[in-house]
């Protein structure tokens, strides 16, 4: 994925969290995270949280979005698959 | 090299994770901090969302009829579901009702109440049922039971201040005396367990399935109706095997009569005719000078009737 891309998806997702659309920015940040590493989804996370005085109490989806960064990272590898070229696609 | 690699390629990964835990502990220790840096970054996406959300244009309007098309349809579908739930609940309390208020008449001058079925054979011994009325509604040891408007199942045979057993004209032991529709014939009814009881005839009584079978000893008694006939010809009588017109499941109201069908002894029989034929031929308006002139009158004519007939022996000799 490309970087105008890449940054094409982080708009549209932070304007989907800030207008309260959850069911569309799960599955994006789902397949945002599974198609790139997606470590700058911890600063949309924080940006929201501060939006919503999150950090006032728990930052829930901060956490949260670490904690799927570190499983994704995790499964990842198990989910590589090598081709009869031994090209490795995911 | 490779260690080096390995080395280098672990390293960033722990530091974008440091990074943000850190972040957030800044955020914890300052959210007033962090929530008015959100607000001046996010704003563009704010102003957007509340533009898509408020605004008269034609895309937000599109958008928000949409949705609230779809909310409409959400809620209509809610609406619908509990309607729907509400109108099961109507047609069941309906149906009960119907139900119970024809139990309630079926007895016309019998005086009866309705009883619900707590426990049957599934849970009881068979051929027995419990119901949730007892002696402080009425309910008598002996009473019979009717389900429907005048199929009896059975006699009370136990009851306590709040519920009450009945036994069913199935269970083993049960004898009793049944009228035969078809051939028109009493005969002997016994229980013969497992919801069935059958009654016995002499060869050449025709009986038939389907033939109705009731309880002269109790009023609009139905039974039931034979459902099937054991005749072999070589043994002297035939059997009608008979079991009631509802399943014992399928049972959740009956009908108790208030009064006792419990047969009695003979002595009791002979004690209750002589009590009554004292009361009936007990004088009460006749006094002794009623007596007196009756038998002065009948005296009288008496000895009229003798000197006649002597006189008419003397004319004939």
């Amino acid at each position: 994925m490309t970087i105008p891309w890449r940054i094409a998806v982080l708009i549209f997702l932070t304007w989907c969290l800030v207008a309260q659309l959850y069911l569309v920015a799960v599955p994006l940040a789902v397949w945002y995270l599974f198609k790139v590493d997606g470590h700058e989804l911890i600063l949309v996370s924080i940006l929201v949280d501060g939006y919503y005085q999150a950090f006032y109490g728990v930052p829930i989806l901060s956490l949260c979005t670490i904690g799927l960064i570190v499983f994704f990272d995790f499964i990842k590898p198990q989910l590589l698959m090598y081709t009869g070229g031994n090209e490795m696609v995911s | 090299m490779k260690a080096s690699y390995r080395h280098n390629s672990r390293k960033p990964k722990r530091r974008w994770l440091v990074v943000a835990l850190v972040t957030i502990l800044l955020g914890i220790l300052f959210p007033w901090l962090i929530s008015k840096i959100s607000a001046v970054i996010l704003y563009p996406f704010h102003a957007t969302s509340t533009w898509v959300k408020t605004s008269d244009g034609v895309l937000p309007l599109y958008l928000r009829s949409k949705s609230d098309l779809q909310a409409e349809v959400e809620r209509l579908r809610t609406e619908l579901a509990t309607e729907s739930t509400a109108n099961t609940s109507f047609n069941r309390l309906l149906q009960e009702n119907m139900q119970l208020r024809s139990m309630a008449r079926a007895g016309g001058e019998e005086e009866r109440l309705v009883a619900r079925v707590l426990a049957r054979p599934d849970y009881l011994a068979y051929d027995l049922l419990q119901i949730d009325k007892g002696t402080l509604d009425g309910v008598v040891v002996g009473a019979p039971v009717y389900t429907g408007v005048d199929s009896i199942v059975g006699l009370v045979v136990h009851a306590t201040q709040q519920y009450a057993f009945v036994d069913l004209f199935t269970s083993p032991g049960f004898e009793s005396t049944a009228y035969i529709f078809g051939p028109n014939v009493f005969a002997p009814i016994e229980g013969i367990g497992g919801g069935v009881a059958r009654v016995k005839l002499p060869q050449g009584v025709s009986i038939a399935e389907g033939q109705l079978v009731i309880l002269p000893g109790v009023s609009s008694g139905v039974y039931g109706e034979i459902v099937s006939v054991q005749n072999e010809p070589t043994q002297p009588e035939q059997y009608g095997f008979i079991s009631p017109p509802l399943a014992m499941n399928n049972l959740l109201y009956v009908s108790v009569g208030l009064k006792s069908v419990e047969s009695r002894t003979a002595e009791e029989i002979d004690e209750t005719v002589r009590a009554m034929l004292r009361e009936s031929l007990q004088l009460s308006s006749t006094t002794v000078s009623t007596f007196a002139s009756s038998s002065q009158i009948f005296i009288e004519e008496d000895a009229t009737t003798t000197s006649s007939s002597t006189e008419e022996l003397i004319e004939i000799e």
